[in-house]
């Protein structure tokens, strides 16, 4: 097994301790899985048997997150532009797709995601991430409130700045937000290595989605933790995104000592084994 | 040597004195050795991070300085992923593909192949 370190993965166990553990599978496998009980009841594919029966069963582990859908349902298709091309341009592959989706089992969409054009999907990972037991409807309006924020500073800064200054001032809230986490992201992180009873901290290369959500998580600690108790949560994301924009902030600032520590042990480098 | 003695060494009511071993599996012959345990690798992309860091330490840790060294070191990053996914495919295949034909094909040594008695096996 080679990855031990933190791969949430589709497939959820727990130990016989109850602790939650996340084991690592392959990506070809599908995203939900089905309860193992009721297996006979669901109406196996050919196909999906064969899927099955690769699936190892770890030691000590159980499967505890379940899905209603079995594994011969497909996920739903949300882009419409996947739609939209022309019969002639679609290759052979893309044909029969569409050919066999006409036929197969769909998942229903989540309510959350969309085809609207509207629809980004950093910005909703980034509300699912503000989220507290589930009130998705105060982490939205959160989030429309911070753009607002964003965007009504953008504005009075571009009305009370010269004509040279308004061509570079960015009124987008969209652009900043993304420009703002994207200046968030580490590029090297660190790792606990057991090695002669000690634990070193080893500089490693992320996966990219490792490191979107380090930003997020980052701008969401650094506004809910470090700023004060009587201020809004919008004002302060919307100060730390401009800041994070300007690749300044506290935020920008923990990335650097990310990197600061990982320079620091380039030394332990070999200690990694992937 | 002949097979070291177990007599008064495993924890058993008839035994007065304490147990020498403590065996967690029954001193049983398996009809199978274990799977070869495979070899641990090496750090990849080293050189790209060096490079990458001696230009953070001149740049003052500004990510915009060194644009090209970053993006050398996320293209590493990325082709040692894919070429370890494909390791762990190859491996995965071969051992269930191959494993059905030749039941046992890590369990023989590469020495048997060699070794004299293979060919008194071969013709009886």
């Amino acid at each position: 097994m080679t990855h031990r370190f933190r791969t949430l993965r589709s497939l959820f166990l727990i130990s016989r301790s109850g602790t939650p553990r996340a084991a690592f599978l392959g990506s070809s496998w599908p995203a939900k899985m089905a309860a193992p009980v009721g297996k006979a009841a669901r109406g196996w594919s050919v196909l999906a048997l064969g899927l099955r029966s690769v699936v190892p069963r770890l030691p000590g582990l159980t499967q505890v997150r379940w899905s209603r859908y079995g594994p011969e349902y497909k996920d739903p298709q949300i882009d419409k532009e996947y739609y939209r091309k022309p019969l002639a341009e679609l290759t052979e592959e893309e044909k029969y797709e569409q050919e066999l989706r006409k036929i197969q089992l769909i998942k229903a969409a989540p309510a959350a995601k969309t085809s609207s054009v509207f629809e980004d999907p950093v910005i909703s990972k980034f509300t699912n991430m503000m989220m507290k037991g589930g009130n998705k409807v105060l982490a939205r309006s959160l989030m429309t409130q911070t753009l607002e924020a964003v965007k009504r500073k953008q504005f009075e800064k571009y009305h009370a700045a010269s004509a040279q200054e308004q061509a570079t001032i960015e009124r987008n809230p969209y652009t900043i937000f993304h420009q703002a986490l994207k200046n968030c992201e580490p590029v090297i992180g660190l790792v606990p290595i057991l090695r002669g009873g000690h634990f070193y901290q080893v500089p490693v290369p992320l996966p990219d989605r490792r490191r979107r959500f380090l930003a997020m998580k980052w701008m969401i600690t650094e506004c809910r933790e470090k700023k004060h108790r009587r201020m809004l949560m919008p004002e302060k994301l919307s100060h730390e995104l401009l800041e994070a924009f300007h690749n300044q902030g506290p935020v920008v600032k923990k990335k650097q000592d990310m990197h600061k520590m990982a320079e620091a042990n380039r030394a332990l480098a070999h200690y990694r084994w992937w | 040597m002949a097979t070291p003695s177990l007599r008064g060494r495993l924890p058993r009511l008839g035994n007065p004195r304490k147990p020498i071993l403590k065996p967690n599996k029954p001193l049983i012959l398996a009809n199978r050795v274990g799977e070869r345990r495979r070899e641990r690798g090496e750090a990849t992309c080293v050189t790209e991070m060096s490079v990458m860091m001696a230009c953070w330490k001149q740049n003052e840790f500004r990510d915009e300085a060194c644009r090209k060294e970053i993006q050398d070191f996320f293209d590493c990053a990325s082709r040692a992923e894919e070429a370890r996914k494909r390791d762990s495919q190859r491996e995965r295949e071969h051992s269930r593909g191959v494993g059905e034909e030749e039941a046992g094909s890590q369990q023989r040594s590469p020495m048997w192949d060699s070794s004299p008695e293979r060919w008194d096996h071969a013709l009886s």
